[in-house]
């Protein structure tokens, strides 16, 4: 069957998948922000810790996907559930080192102002530091997604679904419709989603221009 | 069958596959630096061509490694062969990256020195710009040898044995013994890995100054 025929049979398969895919990735990437926003917060509030947490969250950064999957098999079992939990683990790096070096990169004159203006040191972290900060944790982020959507195709392994069927079953079958099938829209989410965050990075910046 | 019945039954087996994925690993690791490294300073020698190759190396870094393994297979079939495109693009390409920047981050004073004391092209590059930017190149060394492993693990669906095997076994069979063992020995290598070209970094910046 080639790759036309494959399409205009099989595209409400390949559009679920797809949906299914962004859904996984988008739930993945959401959690390691709700996760690993406050931890880099912590590291730069509670300085000692910051070496332990950013030592450990790049060791998980270091395992190969398949490994990390691997492990999560007998301790979660399968479906969409451990799918998630190995990609909000990944997706911590970028996000707590961005977010713990965004904030140690404000310049000590605006800190200094706040605090000279009277703020107290919760309101100088929500409504300077934060804000400043808040280009370089959005880079985090979309290094997060981008990795994401890449190792959501593995996911399909331990029975989580999202276009890594397609492709998984086109390397089994030698089916090299199946496989591009699943590997375009793969690529077309990672690109769409990197070009994406970078214009919103740029707008953060932007802001903070004026701001 | 718990993990030491396993090793115990299967010990030879799982050695066997640890050696042949380091095997793999340090002659990829090693094909990867030479030909990362060549490019590099070509690709730093020819200023236009680094504004356009990086950009490009940066968004084929960024295609997952299922997906250039599942082009690679139509192109070069199965097998170790198979595995050539994303072992190029995970292992060649932050060599090649790092490499490039580091070279064009060297101190243009300290290269016209060089020059002026009557050191040859060459020499200037051996001696002065190479090891200037050698920090910069382990580390690209080291993103490659991380990634390396993993594409490793991986080429063991289309029948690289490596301790990827071990994995793809455990979990077509759900058998959990050669699944944890193979995830936990694979990923104990890249960290080991990771964290010995650390070490090599430092060693590197620290000579330097």
């Amino acid at each position: 069957m080639n790759l036309f025929d494959y399409l205009t049979a099989n595209w409400p398969r390949i559009l679920d998948l797809t949906l299914h895919h962004i859904e996984l990735s988008l739930y993945a990437v959401a959690l390691a922000l709700a996760i690993g926003v406050p931890l880099g917060i912590l590291c730069y509030v509670v300085r000692p810790i910051a070496a332990i947490v950013l030592n450990a969250v790049s060791i998980i950064y270091t395992i190969p996907t398949l490994a990390l999957f691997g492990l999560m098999l007998p301790l979660i079992g399968i479906g969409v559930v451990p799918a998630i939990v190995a990609v909000v683990l990944y997706s911590l790096l970028p996000i707590v080192q961005n977010t713990y070096t965004g904030l140690m990169v404000v310049a000590p004159e605006i800190r200094e102002a706040a605090k000279g203006l009277g703020m107290s040191p919760g309101g100088r972290l929500w409504r300077v530091e934060l804000p400043l900060a808040l280009p370089i944790v959005s880079a985090g982020v979309r290094v997060a997604v981008v990795n994401a959507v890449g190792m959501m195709t593995l996911a399909s392994l331990i029975g989580a679904g999202g276009l890594g069927d397609l492709i998984f079953r086109g390397i089994s079958t030698l089916s090299w419709a199946l496989v591009l099938a699943g590997s375009v829209p793969v690529l077309a989410l990672a690109a769409l989603a990197d070009v994406g965050l970078k214009a919103l990075e740029r707008r953060l910046a932007a802001w903070q221009g004026i701001a | 069958m718990t993990l030491l019945d396993y090793l115990h039954f299967q010990g030879d087996l799982v050695a066997r596959l640890a050696w042949q994925h380091m095997l793999l690993f340090g002659l990829s690791l090693a094909g990867a630096t030479i030909i990362g490294v060549g490019l590099g300073v070509a690709v730093a020698r020819v200023r236009w061509v680094a504004s356009v190759v990086v950009p490009a190396v940066n968004l084929l870094q960024a295609c997952p490694e299922v997906v250039l393994l599942a082009v690679s297979i139509p192109l070069l079939g199965i097998g170790f062969e198979g595995a050539l495109i994303p072992l190029f693009v995970k292992g060649v390409l932050p060599i090649l990256r790092n490499t490039a920047s580091g070279l064009a981050g060297v101190d243009a004073r300290t290269i016209e020195a060089a020059t002026g004391i009557g050191l040859t092209p060459r020499q200037v590059l051996l001696r002065i710009e190479l090891p200037s930017a050698l920090p910069v190149i382990i580390s690209g060394i080291r993103v490659s040898a991380v990634m390396l492993v993993s594409v490793l693990t991986l080429t063991a669906y289309i029948g690289v044995e490596s301790l990827g095997t071990l994995i793809v076994q455990g979990i077509a069979r759900m058998d959990p013994a050669p699944l944890i063992l193979g995830s936990l020995l694979t990923a104990l290598f890249a960290v080991a890995v990771n964290y010995i070209l650390v070490g090599a970094e430092r060693a590197a910046v620290n000579r330097l100054s």
